[in-house]
C-alpha cells in the first residue's frame, strides 16, 4: 500500500523514510496504540458476555451487534462515501423477507436466502442510487429519496398475499435444527454468528477505506467535481458503495430474521429501522470502523441503563437517541470516535508540553 | 367507471391535499428562508394534534378554533428550536441542520408517548356526523370545514409575508441573504422568525388534522412524507406552490384509491415524489 503523496516527485529531501507527520494523519503511534487498546476492550467485552451473560443480557449483545455491524454497512455509504441514507430498512428488509420467504414458504436453506437477499438489494441499492446520482440528488434530498423507496417497499410488501401481507412471516423453528437451517438451540450460537457478522463488516470496512476505491470514495465526498476532473468515475463509485453496503445490510437482515423467528413491514421496512440504524453509526463515528459498533454498544447499554433506573417505556430509547443525535450534529460530529481522538489530542499535547519542559 | 365512486375520490382527494397544502406551506417556509429540510415537522405536526386532543379535552370548544391556539403554540417552539439549536448548525453543510431536526423529531415523538401514551384518541367536533353532498357523493362537513381553515391559515400567511415587515424581512433573506445582511437585517433572527412561522403551520396542520385522523405519535410521519412531497412538487419556497401542490398529492392520492386497493394508493404519491425529486432539478436541487 503506497500512500497518494509518495506518487508527486519530492526531491527536497532525499533521505527516504521522511514523510511529513502531516501527510500521514491517524499513523502516529499513540493512535495506533489507542485503536488497539479500543479493540482490545471490545474484544474483551464480547468474550466475557459469552462465558459469563445471562441469557438476557447474551440477547441484548447479539442485537446490538447485528445492528451495529449494519450501521457499519451503512457507515460504507453515509460516512465514506457521503450518502446519508435514510432508507437502509429497504435493505435491511429486503435480507430478511427474501430467507423468511424461502424458508417458511419453500424449504430453502436460510445459507442460500442470504445469498439471494444479498444480490436483490445490492441490485436495488445500485438502481435507486443510479437514479440519485444521475439526476445529482444530494445530501437531505437523498435522504428523503431513500426514505421514499423504503416505505414504497413497506406499501408493497403490506399488501402481497405471498409474503404474509401486513400480518408478516412467522420463520418456523425446526425441532432438530441443522447447521443448513441457520437456527441454533443454545442462544451463544446466534452471539458468535453476531460476533462473525461484525468483524466480517469491520473488515470489509477496513478493506474499503484503505484502497484505492476508499481514496476515490475520500475525493468524491471532499469535492465531486474536483474528483470528476481528476478522472474518479464519481457515478460508478457511489454506485459500487451503495450496492456494497445494500448486500453487507441485507446480510444482517438474514441473521436478524432467523434470530428473531419473524418478520412483518414495519419491523422490517419502517422510518424508525432506518433512522436506527443510520444513528448508530453517526453516535459512534461513521468514519472509523469500530465506530459505528462502539456506538451501537452504547446505545444499546445507555437504553438499558436508563429502563432499569428511570422508566420501562419503550419511548426511552427514542428519547435518548433523540438527545444523541442533537449533540452528535451539534458538537460531535465524528461520534464517540471523534471524542476519543480530541481527547488523545489533548493527552498528546499535555505530554508534548511536560517531555519539553 | 362508477361516477359516484370517482367523485367520492377526487373530491375526499381535494379535502385531503388542502390539509397537506397547509402543512407543505410551512415546510416550504423553512427550506426557501433557512435552506433547510426540516425532518422534525412531522413530529410538530404530531404534536399539533395533541395541543388540539388536550384542550378538547379539557375546554370542548371547537376543535378548529383550537387549531389556531396550536398555531401559537408552534409560533413559539419553533423560534426556540431555530434560535437555540438549529441556527448553531448552519453553515456546516447539510448534514448538521438534518442531525440535529431528526434529533428534535425523535425527542418530540418520545415526549408525546410519555405523556399521552401510544393509544389512539380522537377528536369528534359537534357538528362531527353531519354530511353534504355534492352530485352523487357525500363528504363530511368535518372535512369541508378542515379544508376552508387551511385555505385560510394559508392565506393569512400569505398575507404576513407580504404586506408586514416581518414579511419582508423574511423574504429579503431568503431572495439574497448576503444583501440583506448588509442592509442590516439580523439573519439569526429572521431564521428564527421564518421557523417560528413553519412550526406554525405544522402545529395548525395537526390541529386540523386531529378531527380528522386518530391522534397518535407517530400521526406526523405520514402526513411529513406527503407534504415533503407537496413542498418540492411546489418548487420549495413558494408558498402558493406549496398550497397548489398540496392538493395535487391529495388528488394523486384519491385517483390512487381508485385504480389501487387498500394502502396501495400511497404508492401513486411516492411515485409521484421520487419523480419529481429527479426530474426537477432546478430551484429544487441548487440553491
Amino acid at each position: 500500500m503506497t500512500s497518494s503523496s509518495t506518487g508527486k516527485p519530492d526531491t527536497s529531501t532525499g533521505k527516504p523514510g521522511t514523510v511529513p507527520v502531516q501527510a500521514r494523519p491517524g499513523r502516529s503511534g499513540l493512535n495506533r496504540t489507542v485503536k488497539l487498546v479500543a479493540g482490545a476492550l471490545l474484544a474483551l467485552v464480547i468474550v466475557w458476555i459469552a462465558a459469563a451473560g445471562s441469557n438476557h443480557l447474551l440477547g441484548l449483545a447479539t442485537v446490538a451487534l447485528m445492528f451495529g455491524a449494519i450501521s457499519g454497512a451503512w457507515a460504507m455509504a453515509g460516512g465514506l462515501g457521503g450518502l446519508f441514507s435514510l432508507g437502509h430498512a429497504a435493505f435491511f428488509g429486503i435480507g430478511a423477507y427474501t430467507t423468511a420467504f424461502l424458508f417458511a414458504g419453500h424449504g430453502v436453506s436460510p445459507w442460500l436466502g442470504m445469498v439471494a437477499g444479498v444480490v436483490l438489494a445490492a441490485v436495488f441499492g445500485a438502481c435507486t442510487t443510479w437514479l440519485s446520482v444521475r439526476f445529482r440528488v444530494r445530501g437531505s434530498y437523498f435522504a428523503l429519496v431513500t426514505l421514499a423507496w423504503a416505505e414504497m417497499l413497506r406499501v408493497i410488501v403490506s399488501n402481497v398475499t405471498p409474503l404474509g401481507r401486513s400480518n408478516g412471516i412467522l420463520v418456523p423453528y425446526k425441532a432438530e435444527p441443522t447447521f443448513a437451517d441457520l437456527q441454533f438451540s443454545d442462544p451463544r450460537a446466534y452471539y458468535a454468528l453476531a460476533v462473525l457478522y461484525a468483524v466480517v463488516v469491520t473488515v470489509i470496512f477496513m478493506v474499503v477505506k484503505r484502497t484505492r476505491f476508499g481514496w476515490r470514495l475520500s475525493a468524491v465526498r471532499g469535492d465531486e467535481d474536483a474528483a470528476a476532473a481528476s478522472g474518479v468515475d464519481v457515478r460508478r463509485v457511489l454506485v459500487a458503495v451503495m450496492a456494497l453496503s445494500a448486500a453487507v445490510t441485507a446480510a444482517g437482515g438474514t441473521l436478524y430474521v432467523q434470530y428473531m423467528q419473524f418478520i412483518d413491514p414495519e419491523l422490517a421496512f419502517s422510518p424508525t429501522v432506518s433512522i436506527d440504524i443510520a444513528i448508530r453509526a453517526v453516535i459512534g463515528g461513521p468514519m472509523v470502523a469500530l465506530g459505528p459498533l462502539a456506538g451501537s454498544g452504547a446505545m444499546t447499554t445507555m437504553t438499558e441503563w436508563l429502563k432499569m433506573s428511570v422508566s420501562d417505556s419503550p419511548a426511552m430509547n427514542v428519547l435518548l437517541f433523540g438527545v444523541a443525535v442533537i449533540l452528535a450534529g451539534r458538537y460531535f460530529r465524528n461520534g464517540l470516535a471523534g471524542i476519543g481522538a480530541s481527547a488523545l489530542q489533548w493527552i498528546g499535547r499535555r505530554k508534548e508540553r511536560h517531555d519539553g519542559s | 367507471m362508477d361516477w359516484q365512486l370517482v367523485t367520492q375520490s377526487l373530491g375526499g382527494g381535494i379535502l385531503t391535499g388542502s390539509v397537506y397544502g397547509v402543512a407543505a406551506v410551512g415546510l416550504a417556509l423553512v427550506f426557501g428562508v433557512v435552506g433547510v429540510v426540516n425532518f422534525a415537522h412531522g413530529a410538530m405536526i404530531m404534536l399539533g394534534m395533541y395541543v388540539v386532543w388536550y384542550l378538547h379535552q379539557w375546554t370542548s370548544l371547537d376543535p378548529f378554533l383550537l387549531s389556531l391556539v396550536a398555531a401559537v403554540v408552534g409560533l413559539g417552539l419553533g423560534w426556540f428550536i431555530q434560535y437555540v439549536l438549529v441556527n448553531k448548525v448552519m453553515g456546516t453543510g447539510q448534514e448538521g441542520p438534518l442531525l440535529v431536526t431528526v434529533g428534535i423529531s425523535l425527542i418530540f415523538v418520545a415526549v408525546a408517548e410519555f405523556v399521552f401514551s401510544s393509544n389512539p384518541r380522537s377528536v369528534k367536533p359537534s357538528y362531527g356526523d353531519a354530511t353534504f353532498s355534492v352530485g352523487p357523493a357525500q363528504f363530511s362537513v368535518t372535512r369541508l370545514i378542515a379544508m376552508l381553515a387551511a385555505v385560510a391559515f394559508t392565506l393569512a400567511l400569505h398575507n404576513v409575508l407580504r404586506k408586514t415587515d416581518l414579511g419582508r424581512s423574511i423574504r429579503a433573506v431568503s431572495q439574497n441573504r448576503t444583501a440583506a445582511q448588509l442592509m442590516g437585517l439580523n439573519v439569526a433572527t429572521v431564521y428564527a422568525a421564518a421557523m417560528a412561522l413553519g412550526a406554525a403551520s405544522a402545529f395548525f396542520a395537526g390541529g386540523v388534522s386531529a378531527s380528522l385522523l386518530p391522534v397518535t405519535p407517530n400521526a406526523g410521519l405520514s402526513l411529513m412524507l406527503m407534504s415533503f412531497v407537496a413542498a418540492v412538487l411546489g418548487g420549495l419556497g413558494s408558498i402558493r406552490g406549496a398550497f397548489a401542490a398540496g392538493i395535487i398529492v391529495g388528488l394523486a392520492e384519491g385517483a390512487g384509491a381508485l385504480l389501487l386497493e387498500g394502502t396501495l394508493k400511497t404508492l401513486v404519491v411516492f411515485a409521484l415524489f421520487v419523480l419529481v425529486l429527479l426530474l426537477r432539478p432546478e430551484g429544487v436541487f441548487k440553491r
